[in-house]
Parts: C-alpha cells; sequence; structure tokens
C-alpha cells in the first residue's frame, strides 16, 4: 500500500520523501560497499606485511606487521554496523564468524604460556601438532571452521593478531611474541607458524572480497541490487536501522563494554593481544554515527534528515546523542549554561587500556557514562524507527 | 497489560473470557511478544535497567564460546579437559531445543548420553567414563566415544485407517577408549532443553507441586506423578528436584553449574573438581583455566540469565479452532500431567517473577512413560528401575515457536519425534489412555489440538 503511494507520489518530484528514502537506502549501501572495499585493501596490506615478516623475519618487519595490523583494522570495525539483519556478513553461511570470531581459543593455535609445562610453554595447538596436521594452508584451516560447535575459530583478525602479538598476561602492555618465532631453526616450528599466518591472512582476504563482492551495485544480480530496490525499500531501512540499534543497545554497550565492566577479568576485551581493543569500540561507535548522518549526493537527504521531517525533535535527540548539547543549570541563584558531552566527546576521551580501565576506580565511571550514553542512543534510534513504521526489538 | 486485563473484565462479565485473555501471557508479567528467531531468548518484559544489564552478561557467558587454558581471556578458558559443547548456546541454540539428530542422520551435539553403573549397591557415575559421555577432548586428552543412532520404524495404526510411521532411535556407541560401558550400565539419552520461564518454575512453591503428586495412585486414574528430593548443594539437605529431564536438580543455580561441569568441563565453586574419571589420566593430568574456572560471580550472572528469560506471548490464543483444540486437550486428559495454570510464590528477588498466574502446562512431577522411551541397559535390561521409565512433565509454554527458532520440530528427550502428532504418539506408561484417546479423535480434532500445541 505504501509502496504503490510512493510510486504516486514520486510522478510529482516536489513531495520527495519516498525518492529521499530510495536514495539513502543506495547512500547506505554505497557506503557498506566502499568500507569493505577499504577493509579489503587494508587485508592485503596485512597479508603483505605477513608476507614480507615471514619472508625476512626480524624486530623491524614483526614492528610493521603489528602497525599495519593496528591500522587496518579499525576499517572494518567501521563495518560492524552493517551486522544484526541477517546481511552478508553474518547472514546464513556468512563469513562474519570466521573474520572476527572471539574469544579466541590460543592453545588450539599456537603455543602458550604453561607454568606446569617443561619450561613453562605447552608446545601446543595446530601449529605445533606436526602429527595430526602434518600441512597448514588455506583448507586446513577453512576445514577445521567447519566442524560446527565442536571446536573454536582459529582464523581471522585476532587469530593474526595473537600470531602478531603473542598472549598477553601483561598488567602493562600488550603481549610480547619475539621476531624469532619465525626464524627457522630459532623458533619451534617456526615454518609452520609462518604458513599458518599466511593462511590465516589469505582467508581474511577472501571472505573480505566475498562481502565486497555482496555489495557490488554494479552486478545485478547482487545482494545490493536488490537492497536498494525501491520494492524492498521499507525492509531495506528497517535494516539499516536494526543493525546500528542493534550494535549500540546490544553489542557494542553490552556485550563489549558492559560485560567487561561487570566481569573486571582482565582481557575480557577483543583485541587483547595488542592491547587495542578502545579502538575496535571507538570505531565501532564511529560507524553508527557516521552512518545516521551519511549524506546521499542524489538528495542530501540522511537518516537524521528522513527523521528530521517526520519528527524534529527526534532527530535533534539522535543529533545531541552524538554531538552532545547545551543546557541550563541554576547554580546559587544563577542560571549556567552547561555543555552535556556527546558520545563523541566520551569516546574521544575513552579511558584505555580497557583491560586496565576496567579495574580503575576513576576510570570506570567514565566507561559506565559511555556505556549509559551508548544505551540511549540505542533508544534514540528505536524512536527514530518508529516514525517510520518500524519497531526495532 | 494489567490494565487490559482489567478492561477485559469490565467489558466481559464471563469469568472464563476474563481467565481466557490471562492465557495470551502464560509468562505473567514479564510476557515478552515477538516472533522472530530471539523468540524463546528474550528479557522478561518490564525487568529493571541493572537486571537487563546483568542479563546481558549472562547470555554473553552462555553463548560465548570457552577456551581451552592457559588463555589471555583468562575468564573464559578452562574447556575440558573431557567435554560435549564448547559453550551452553551450542545445545541450547538461542535458547530453544537442541537438535538432537542431523538432518543427514547424525547425532547432533545437542544430545548427550548420561551414564550410571550398578556398583553392587547403588547406582553411581560409571567408573571410567563418568556420569556422562564426552565425546570431545580438548588437545592431548583422550576423547572418551562416538554415539551413533539407527532408526527402526514404528507404525502406529489409528482407529480411521490413518498410519503414522515414527523412528525409534537405536544408538551404538563406538571409539571407546575405556572400552565397552559393561553389563551393569544404564544409557540414558537427553537433549538440550529450551529455556522459557525457567525462573518462574523455580518460583513454583514446593507446596503446589507436591500437591499434584498422587504417586501411590489412590484417586486409580492410572496417573501417579511423583516428587523426588535431590541433593541441594546451597540447602546441604536433599530437596524437591524440579529441572533436567528426571527432575535430577533443585535449583538453576546447580543446574547451571553442573551442567558447565558435566557438558563444557568448566569447574566452579560448587563443583570445583574437574570433570575426569580415576582412570582418565591424560584428562587429569591436563591444566585447568584456574581454580574454579566459573567464579561465583559469572555463574551468578549465567544463572540470572536463565531465571529472567521470559516466556513467549501467545499467538491466535483466542482463535476458535485453538479453542477447540484446548477442548480436546482437556476431553483426553493431557491436564492430567500438563496441569495448565499455577501461581508464583513471592520468594523471588525479581519483581516479574513474584506473584505471578502462569500457564507452563506441566505438573513438575515424575510420570512413568512407558517402555518404549525409558532408558536402556546394553547387558542387562533387568537392572532398570521405576526412575529408568519416569520423565518429567515438560512445560509446553513456547512449544510453537520452536521451529522458528530452532529450525526443526524434534521433541521429547532425545527428539526422536518429528512435530506434535509423533510426540503425542510417544507417549505410554501412564499416559497410554490418553494416547489411545487421541488416536481415536476424530481428524479435524486431531488438528484443533496440533493448532492449540502450535499456539503455545
Amino acid at each position: 500500500m505504501r509502496f504503490i503511494f510512493c510510486l504516486v507520489i514520486s510522478l510529482f518530484p516536489a513531495f520527495g520523501f519516498c525518492d529521499e528514502k530510495n536514495d539513502v537506502v543506495e547512500a547506505y549501501a554505497l557506503r557498506v560497499f566502499s568500507l569493505y572495499d577499504q577493509s579489503l585493501q587494508g587485508a592485503v596490506r596485512i597479508q603483505a606485511a605477513v608476507e614480507a615478516l615471514v619472508q625476512n623475519p626480524s624486530d623491524l618487519s614483526l614492528a610493521n606487521a603489528r602497525q599495519v595490523w593496528l591500522a587496518e583494522r579499525n576499517v572494518y570495525s567501521l563495518t560492524e554496523v552493517f551486522r544484526f539483519y541477517g546481511g552478508p556478513i553474518d547472514g546464513e553461511n556468512g563469513p562474519e564468524g570466521d573474520i572476527n570470531s572471539w574469544p579466541l581459543d590460543e592453545a588450539y593455535i599456537d603455543y602458550v604460556i604453561d607454568p606446569s609445562a617443561p619450561e613453562g610453554i605447552a608446545y601446543s595447538g595446530i601449529v605445533n601438532d606436526t602429527a595430526k596436521y602434518p600441512v597448514i594452508d588455506k583448507d586446513l584451516l577453512r576445514a577445521l571452521n567447519g566442524l560446527d560447535g565442536e571446536a573454536n575459530v582459529s582464523t581471522g583478525y585476532h587469530a593474526i593478531e595473537f600470531l602478531l602479538w603473542g598472549q598477553d598476561f601483561e598488567i602493562l602492555g600488550a603481549g610480547h611474541r619475539p621476531a624469532s618465532d619465525y626464524i627457522v631453526g630459532q623458533g619451534v616450528n617456526a615454518d609452520r607458524r609462518a604458513q599458518y599466518i599466511k593462511a590465516a591472512a589469505e582467508i581474511l582476504v577472501e571472505d573480505l572480497a566475498s562481502v565486497k563482492a555482496a555489495w557490488d551495485l554494479s552486478n545485478p544480480t547482487s545482494y545490493a541490487t536488490e537492497f536498494v530496490n525501491p520494492a524492498n525499500v521499507d525492509q531495506s531501512l528497517t535494516n539499516i536501522l536494526l543493525g546500528a540499534y542493534k550494535l549500540a543497545a546490544d553489542e557494542l554497550s553490552q556485550e563489549r563494554m558492559f560485560v567487561a565492566y561487570d566481569s573486571q577479568q582482565q582481557e575480557d576485551e577483543h583485541s587483547c593481544f595488542s592491547d587495542n581493543t578502545h579502538n575496535d569500540l571507538i570505531y565501532n561507535y564511529k560507524g553508527i554515527a557516521d552512518m545516521l548522518s551519511t549524506v546521499s549526493n542524489k538528495s542530501g537527504a540522511s537518516i537524521i534528515s528522513l527523521v528530521a521531517q517526520k519528527n524534529p525533535d527526534k532527530a535533534q535527540s539522535l543529533l545531541s546523542a552524538i554531538n552532545g548539547y547545551e543546557t541550563e543549570v541554576e547554580k546559587d541563584g544563577v542560571k549556567l549554561s552547561e555543555h552535556v558531552a556527546g558520545l563523541d566527546e566520551l569516546f574521544a576521551n575513552i579511558p584505555h587500556p580497557i583491560d586496565q580501565a576496567i579495574t580503575s576506580p576513576t576510570e570506570r565511571p567514565q566507561l559506565l557514562a559511555i556505556i549509559r550514553a551508548l544505551e540511549d542512543l540505542g533508544t534514540d534510534v528505536q524512536e527514530a524507527a518508529k516514525e517510520f513504521n518500524i519497531t526495532l526489538q | 497489560m494489567i490494565l487490559s486485563s482489567f478492561f477485559s473484565l469490565l467489558l466481559l462479565s464471563s469469568p472464563q473470557s476474563f481467565a481466557a485473555q490471562g492465557e495470551k501471557f502464560p509468562g505473567g508479567d514479564g510476557t515478552v511478544a515477538g516472533v522472530s528467531v530471539n523468540a524463546l531468548g528474550s528479557p522478561a518484559s518490564g525487568i529493571s535497567r541493572d537486571e537487563k544489564n546483568f542479563f546481558n552478561v549472562g547470555n554473553s557467558f552462555f553463548k560465548g564460546n570457552w577456551v581451552k587454558a592457559p588463555s589471555s581471556t583468562t575468564g573464559r578458558d578452562g574447556l575440558g579437559p573431557t567435554f560435549n559443547a564448547i559453550s551452553c548456546s551450542a545445545c541450547h541454540f538461542l535458547d530453544g531445543r537442541g537438535e538432537a539428530f542431523t538432518k543427514s542422520g547424525n547425532i547432533h551435539v545437542s544430545l548427550l548420553f548420561r551414564l550410571k553403573e550398578f556398583d553392587s549397591q547403588q547406582f553411581v557415575d560409571h567408573h571410567t567414563y563418568g556420569g556422562q559421555l564426552n565425546p570431545l577432548a580438548i588437545d592431548g586428552v583422550q576423547k572418551e566415544g562416538q554415539a551413533t543412532v539407527t532408526f527402526i520404524p514404528r507404525e502406529e495404526h489409528y482407529p480411521d485407517g490413518t498410519v503414522v510411521t515414527l523412528r525409534q532411535p537405536e544408538y551404538h556407541f563406538d571409539q571407546l577408549t575405556m572400552g565397552p560401558f559393561g553389563p551393569n550400565t544404564i544409557v540414558s539419552p537427553r537433549v538440550g532443553q529450551q529455556l522459557s520461564g525457567l525462573g518462574l518454575i523455580e518460583n513454583i512453591s514446593e507446596d503446589d507441586i507436591q500437591a499434584g503428586a498422587d504417586e501411590d495412585d489412590r484417586d486409580g486414574d492410572g496417573i501417579s506423578g511423583r516428587t523426588r528430593l535431590v541433593e541441594n548443594l546451597f540447602a546441604g539437605k536433599p530437596t524437591l528436584g524440579r529441572f533436567g529431564w528426571k527432575a535430577e536438580q533443585p535449583s538453576l543455580h546447580q543446574q547451571n553449574a553442573a551442567a558447565f561441569l558435566g557438558d563444557i568441563g568448566i569447574t566452579s565453586p560448587l563443583f570445583p573438581r574437574a570433570n575426569c574419571p580415576l582412570v582418565q589420566i591424560s584428562c587429569a593430568e591436563a591444566i585447568n583455566g584456574g581454580e574454579p574456572e566459573v567464579e561465583d560471580h559469572i555463574l551468578g550472572r549465567v544463572t540470572l540469565y536463565v531465571q529472567l528469560i521470559g516466556v513467549p506471548e501467545r499467538r491466535h490464543f483466542d482463535d476458535p479452532q485453538v479453542q477447540a483444540g484446548k477442548a480436546v486437550f482437556y476431553k483426553i486428559d493431557c491436564q492430567k500431567c500438563h496441569t495448565e495454570k499455577f501461581t508464583t510464590s513471592n520468594e523471588s528477588p525479581y519483581v516479574v517473577l513474584n506473584n505471578q498466574a502462569i500457564y507452563p502446562y506441566s505438573d513438575f512431577l515424575l510420570h512413568d512413560m512407558g517402555d518404549a522411551l525409558a532408558d536402556f541397559s546394553q547387558g542387562s535390561p533387568a537392572l532398570l528401575t521405576t526412575i529408568d521409565r519416569e520423565w518429567r512433565t515438560p512445560p509446553l509454554w513456547g512449544l510453537g515457536l520452536v521451529p522458528t527458532v530452532n529450525g526443526h520440530n524434534h521433541l521429547m528427550h532425545d527428539g526422536r519425534a518429528r512435530g506434535h502428532e509423533e510426540a503425542i504418539l510417544w507417549h505410554g506408561g501412564e499416559a497410554q489412555k490418553s494416547k489411545e484417546k487421541f488416536k481415536s479423535l476424530k481428524l479435524e480434532e486431531r488438528q484443533a489440538l496440533i493448532n492449540f500445541l502450535q499456539s503455545l
């Protein structure tokens, strides 16, 4: 019914709301494609840095690979707002688990520090099990990931992170894997570790290429082409808002922040080997905020402008959640203007590393403030969705 | 919701209509709306923000994978040494029912096998395998063995000529690293149960459950539900068993701690020792993930999570077909075990669980369900005792959403029934009469009954 209504009024450009909705959905699809493309290029750079490391292992090449991983991780974090509605990344057979699985079963992959073992190290995992896994390659890791609930996932950003940094039991700082782990003749099973990290990088490139392809609007049969089809505009808008809502209200504020805040367990954080979790959180949030304000280059419309057309107050709530706002407080009979920080500012000042902040009496309130603000952002998105007759749960 | 019930009371003078209105919300005030794949895993409606936060923490540890120790994520390591699954949700996927058998006829991770052995005086955990078969192990530790299944067709003939072919599972065990189970072993297959409304069940008073028991069948109706006292590690004395397929656990806290240990190999303050029978040396020598592996704080959050999962709102509950089906449910005496209604006590710290009129369709008692469903011994059927033929009546709320959430409709304790009709036909023992009555119903009555079950 609404679709027919849109078709009719789209004959009269003055009544452009439906067009703008289509434009916003298309702008979203273009943004998704662009960010997966950048993630893919980043994964290719990680792959090259890994190749350089295993060809010529040294402190320098290891440090370089770590730098590249850190630089390229953020752009993937921006894409996580494209999850939670069964799209190409995490629908049936989507590669999300292989790309971003956490927690990582370290001992299932490589040696771990084990005080009860000889010399304090247990030479465990796929890298060191020469009998069970004579050859380590992409096919082996793919097959092991497919064991459906029987074994942990052994690939993705965090597997590569572990193979670059090693375990982190340090109160201060990240893991300290030595470059000699990759020097044949020095590190135990160095050649196999090299095969492993190369295979993991190759799989990451393949998986990101597959989601990028699904969002390619130039392919008439791609997921993206269906997504932007005006006949599907309401479902697509629902999915867009559901991703933002789920990430803000559940995955980011709860699973990634409140759980660590509550458990106070050191390293109950996603990028624990590199101590980079604060950036995961910052860029997850930025993914939401940027997506909401992404502007269509056709009509200049954005999610927020669509909301504003329906209900300016709800659009203002979204903007205030992001940018903060001024409020009046009365102090000693004098009215003063007070600035309330938005999420941009809260995240700019996020205490880190997260594994220390969760136990610090002075930093815990800052983390809780961010958690509460994200929960509120989730509520704002939920409220805004109602303007389009969308119920988010 | 209370308000809407109040208005319907004003509008509809018949008290029966009022009762029917309440039925739409089988979990009381905390009942949750929604028919998505998350329909069986949502938090109860109306819980506080703090409760929701803690619910999410419990959810994280329920859904998240456990990893082998020692790991950097020290709060999530200690998997095994032997285990059935790497997370709770492997068997309770989306808080719904386990699949038990895969489409290709293999045993799914969600189906486990409890083992007990007669030591000439009493039944104890199996001396070489422990209380259940653990088919998986961390690297360097021996797995215990594998189960496989074959199915024997079994026909049920209706008076009207209808024939339904059931599948009777026959279990086989191979790669048993500690040798055969031996003749004195009783094997009990059990699939992961759905989690709807567990906190409400926990908050029914013992007296109310006891009131339904009729162990010696004094009323002569052939149905003799009984309660069972089980060890309660908190109380330090035996208390009423109310959770598990055999009512073997007294509380959700103990149920969760037992499942952490038995299924995932995670020790807790309640069960601090690794799940390694003495003869399994590689198991006993494996490194652990701390002592205990799951701390009280986190176990408490997982228990809160399980307690506060809401019951789904009924769909089409007032549809005439569904109401007719409910009448059939009563006509063939299903309600004699599947008790429609309870009112919870006032004992819970969570307001949403207190003083609630609930519709679980269970008496939470143990009933003899006949030979076909009974546990089995590979050498000595004569060893089977009462409890091996008994099952605790499972609640029926949320039943109609299992296909949506879990993509299958495998029912009964080992998932052998493919849908509601087959499940009814597997009822024997005390339920034999009701089953025969079902088979004698007219086709449209049978269909109405199924529609009723689907509305739950």
